[in-house]
């Protein structure tokens, strides 16, 4: 089978993420993960990598995936594996906006990603996706498990459960035979309850959220304007030790210590930031609308965090400690929340 | 969450879908990943405008009802 290999710029061997803006680029052969399938299956002929940076793709997402999609078109692939994403959150999107425009082709993609990357819940219904967790030690894993699930996708298996396959669920329901009718099976389950034992419901319950909007302001100049930023910019020496990566706070800064900045995020080329800390919190447009009488103040505290693989429960917890303190604040707020 | 408390919020990122995907609605796109609110190509001068301009249309979606459009923009 012919099979081409999509990764990022990282995985691809072209550099970090000072090189995550490097375009789209196919090397022949197998790089980085596409080697692990070798392993898995020596017969498999991976014609060509396709690399691209994190930031080229998502800068602009949908003309940026039709070029990825032609080019490997233009290869003519049984089959095509993108990932592991693993929690990265940009590579996760290239990889789950890929394998669904492929399909969209009739092209038979696999990617694979950990389960809470954030572009699970936008790719799992029109992609197939296996759960590779969020460390690339499993890689091998990971890839055998791609290449296994392409395979059949490809050969017009019958592709059963999730959870036998390894991939994520992409929410629709697959008949299965049972030994039992569901009659004896409910009441089975009952009695296990009943009796305190363990029990598993066949229809797993996704809890469904909703969204609330708040109403809008009225009126600018009688606002505070709470600045809030998941970008890192922090005071000099970064004083909290808040973590670059799957960061365990949002801590808040008087904007009398903003006099010197620095950036602490591990999740992207920070370089810029550096240079000039307003490219992510734009303190000093903020001001000058204050200035100008155009916003009613600014409050005097900025909101800091490093979203980087933060799991959704503690973003939860960050946005909480945030509301508990714009309800002490008197009259009307906005937040402008600025994200890299 | 915060919108839920009462508390319009506006985010400016350049990755709208991700944004969109948690529900956000007031969104404007921003100069570039590692830099949403400027645009290093730029002079010094023309990125403070470029900021300004962003953080002003940004603001202004705090006075909307959102409508689950994105303000886009070509930088």
């Amino acid at each position: 089978m012919r099979v081409v290999y999509y990764v990022n710029q990282f995985f691809g061997g072209i550099g970090s993420e000072d090189r995550a803006d490097a375009p789209l680029q196919v090397r022949p052969g197998a790089i980085g993960p596409a080697q692990a399938l070798r392993v898995v299956e020596p017969r498999t002929e991976v014609v060509a990598t396709v690399i691209a940076g994190d930031n080229w793709v998502n800068t602009d997402l949908g003309p940026r995936i039709d070029t990825i999609t032609n080019t490997i078109l233009s290869y003519a692939p049984d089959v095509v594996l993108a990932g592991p994403a693993f929690g990265a959150g940009r590579y996760g999107v290239a990889v789950g906006a890929l394998v669904s425009e492929l399909g969209r082709h009739g092209v038979v993609a696999v990617g694979a990603m950990d389960r809470n990357n954030p572009a699970v819940s936008i790719y799992r219904r029109e992609a197939y996706l296996i759960d590779s967790g969020t460390s690339p030690k499993r890689m091998g894993d990971s890839v055998a498990a791609m290449w296994k699930l392409a395979r059949a996708l490809a050969q017009g298996e019958d592709i059963g459960d999730a959870e036998t396959w390894g991939y994520i669920g992409r929410g629709y329901r697959v008949s299965v035979r049972h030994d039992q009718p569901g009659a004896v099976r409910v009441v089975n389950m009952l009695l296990r309850k009943l009796a305190g034992e363990p029990f598993a419901s066949e229809i797993p319950w996704r809890e469904s959220e909703t969204f609330l909007q708040s109403p809008p302001l009225k009126d600018l100049r009688q606002a505070t304007i709470v600045l809030v930023t998941d970008g890192g910019i922090v005071p000099c020496g970064n004083p909290d030790h808040i973590e670059g990566s799957m960061a365990t706070k949002i801590v808040r800064y008087p904007l009398s210590v903003a006099t010197c900045l620095d950036v602490n995020h591990g999740g992207y080329d920070v370089r810029f930031a550096r240079e000039n800390p307003y490219r992510v919190l734009p303190l000093d447009s903020l001001l000058r609308l204050q200035e100008a009488e155009m916003i009613g103040q600014v409050y005097p505290f900025w909101f800091t965090t490093a979203g980087n693989a933060t799991p959704v429960e503690r973003a939860k917890m960050f946005a909480q400690s945030v509301v508990d303190e714009l309800n002490q604040i008197p009259g009307s707020v906005g937040v402008l929340l600025t994200s890299t | 969450m915060i919108e839920e408390a009462g508390f319009p919020v506006v985010q400016i990122t350049t990755m709208p879908i991700v944004a969109q995907s948690v529900g956000i609605r007031r969104l404007v796109v921003g100069g570039g990943i590692p830099h949403p609110l400027g645009n290093p190509v730029l002079t010094p001068e023309e990125e403070r405008i470029f900021r300004d301009q962003l953080v002003q249309k940004a603001l202004d979606q705090l006075l909307t009802s959102p409508t689950g459009q994105v303000d886009g923009n070509t930088t």
